[in-house]
């Protein structure tokens, strides 16, 4: 039946969008069923417009049996393409999500895959598997347009972020409001040395523990790299 | 900590008790506000001095600021565990805490509100809010809104700057090597409001930023609403759209007959594909003042009495929110 396709898009969409919390991993792009549902609209189209040519415009306002086909066709094609935007713009809220959630670091989000490729071994050995399957996950899961949205998306970010800077950091956590300067946290990942805010050059390596101000190092925290005790 | 106003503070030092009132803690803070001003002379003696001179009234209004600053951080100390305590308050829950906190700095005009009292002085409190307050009360707004409300330019604009002027004088205070041990620990406390006060922002401006995210393309194709926002927002808004469309049309529309990929249809039954905001929503709201009368849904009628709390469709309110008559809680 048309649109039996596009209602097996949504509802799948639907699922998993149902448990946020935990976060699933996104689910993987389904290409072939989108491309199935767009040769079927396709062929909806085309059928909608031969059978007007065929039989003209005085067939048109008088045989109902045929208005009531083209009608049933037209509406499958345009619920085809809801559904196949509807599947899209809830992946675009799930982009963004993890977007936001990873401190909008574009390179941490699809970065574990490019380090798997170079073949660091050792690296990759030393994280924890757990962040590691999830990340590397988004980048195969995404179809290539949703990179280059996710790629945009990040440049418009950053230019707007670019006008508060000096004084703050849109991607800083928003969950709750801060009540202390300093956090103590533990690493859980190697992450090197960085060089915080004041100038202080900080080597974190896994199981040290640290207290500092938090802002300087907020977005190692998000990022999975320190854990807060 | 410090960015309430100077006046508020400097007529609270001299008569400590102002306006008289029945609350136990404000009046206790109030103690504790002016044995630390008096604690904090020192503190603030010495921040003169670190603060390159300058002419005169730019040199008393850093003065009167690092004075405020000093008493409100020793009256946070000696109500930190109350403080503490009213955080753990399931009932004042997010936004409540930081609330409070300026409540008490503001030499306690917020608190008519805050507990209930209904003001003697409403007006008053108006113009004597301090600006994070208002910073905090825009953002309430913005959040308990669907619509987009009007950017706050100006008010950030002085956030930032009282940001960055503080910074420079903590930093100050820190490479000195005068700087005792007390005074570390009320720096400390100075900062974590800094990052706090940078916490409303940032919540602020994301609020606002996932609004327009959401109804990019309805404000685009509407001009009337264009005022609302910042420049930098509507650029946003407007290339969020563009690269919205084209992610679209790339992954899907392409492959559709032509006479299906236009991006602002309108289907059968009326819906747009241009998404608005809901005007229905309800909101939960406090009139300052008396709104009249409204007519419900039904036919009824209810009246919005000064001093009462409703919880209405927001398109039957609208017109006293942005007058700032109702407020949205």
């Amino acid at each position: 039946m048309y649109g039996d396709l596009a209602l097996q898009l949504v509802t799948a969409s639907h699922r998993s969008t149902l448990s946020t919390t935990p976060q699933l991993p996104l689910p993987k792009y389904a290409l072939p069923l989108i491309l199935s549902i767009c040769l079927e609209t396709r062929q909806l189209g085309q059928s909608i417009t031969t059978a007007a040519e065929q039989h003209g415009q005085v067939s048109l306002s008088q045989d109902k049996s045929l208005v009531c086909n083209l009608t049933v066709q037209h509406l499958s094609a345009r619920r085809n393409k809801r559904c196949l935007l509807a599947y899209l713009s809830t992946r675009v809220g799930g982009i963004k999500e993890r977007w936001w959630d990873s401190g909008g670091s574009l390179a941490y989000l699809l970065s574990p895959q490019a380090g798997l490729g170079s073949g660091s071994g050792t690296t990759t050995d030393m994280r924890g598997n757990d962040l590691e399957t999830n990340d590397k996950d988004l980048r195969s899961n995404l179809s290539p347009q949703e990179i280059d949205f996710m790629k945009g998306y990040n440049n418009l970010m950053l230019d707007y972020k670019s006008d508060f800077l000096d004084i703050l950091d849109l991607n800083a956590s928003i969950d709750r409001p801060p009540k202390e300067l300093m956090v103590d946290v533990r690493v859980i990942r190697d992450a090197g040395e960085i060089f915080l805010e004041n100038g202080e050059k900080v080597e974190f390596r896994k199981g040290e523990r640290f207290r500092l101000n938090r802002s300087s190092i907020e977005r190692l925290i998000v990022q999975g790299f320190l854990e807060e005790v | 900590m410090s960015f309430f106003d100077d006046e508020a503070e400097a007529d609270l030092s001299p008569s400590p008790i102002r306006r008289p009132r029945p609350n136990q803690r404000a009046s206790s803070s109030r103690e504790g506000s002016v044995s630390a001003s008096i604690g904090g002379s020192s503190f603030m003696d010495r921040l003169r001095s670190t603060v390159s001179p300058q002419p005169d009234p730019r040199h008393r209004h850093q003065s009167e600021r690092s004075r405020s600053k000093a008493s409100a951080s020793v009256y946070d100390e000696s109500s930190l565990s109350n403080y503490n305590g009213r955080e753990h308050e399931p009932g004042s829950g997010y936004g409540g805490s930081l609330l409070g906190d300026e409540d008490e700095d503001g030499g306690g005009s917020g608190l008519d509100m805050g507990d209930g009292f209904e003001g003697e002085d409403e007006d008053e409190e108006e113009e004597d809010m301090n600006d994070v307050k208002k910073l905090s009360k825009c953002w309430v707004r913005e959040r308990g809104t669907v619509e987009l409300g009007e950017w706050q330019g100006d008010l950030i604009d002085a956030v930032f700057d009282k940001l960055e002027q503080q910074q420079k004088m903590v930093n100050t205070l820190r490479s000195d090597p005068q700087t005792s041990e007390e005074e570390h620990f009320k720096l400390m406390l100075v900062q974590t409001e800094m990052e706090r006060v940078k916490f409303l922002v940032r919540s602020y401006v994301r609020t606002r930023l996932h609004k327009i995210e959401k109804y990019a393309h309805y404000i685009t194709l509407t001009p009337n609403m264009h005022h609302l926002l910042s420049g930098a927002e509507l650029s946003h808004a407007r290339r969020y759209t563009e690269l919205l469309h084209t992610h679209f049309q790339h992954s899907v529309l392409d492959s559709l007959p032509e006479w299906l990929r236009k991006m602002d249809d309108t289907y059968g039954d009326g819906l747009s594909m241009v998404s608005k905001p809901n005007r229905n929503t309800p909101v939960l709201i406090y009139c300052k003042k008396d709104c009249g009368e409204i007519t419900l849904e039904g036919g009824e009628r209810a009246a919005l009495a000064r001093g009462t709390t409703h919880l209405v469709k927001y398109k039957l309110v609208d017109r006293w929110i942005n007058l700032g008559w109702a407020e949205v809680l």
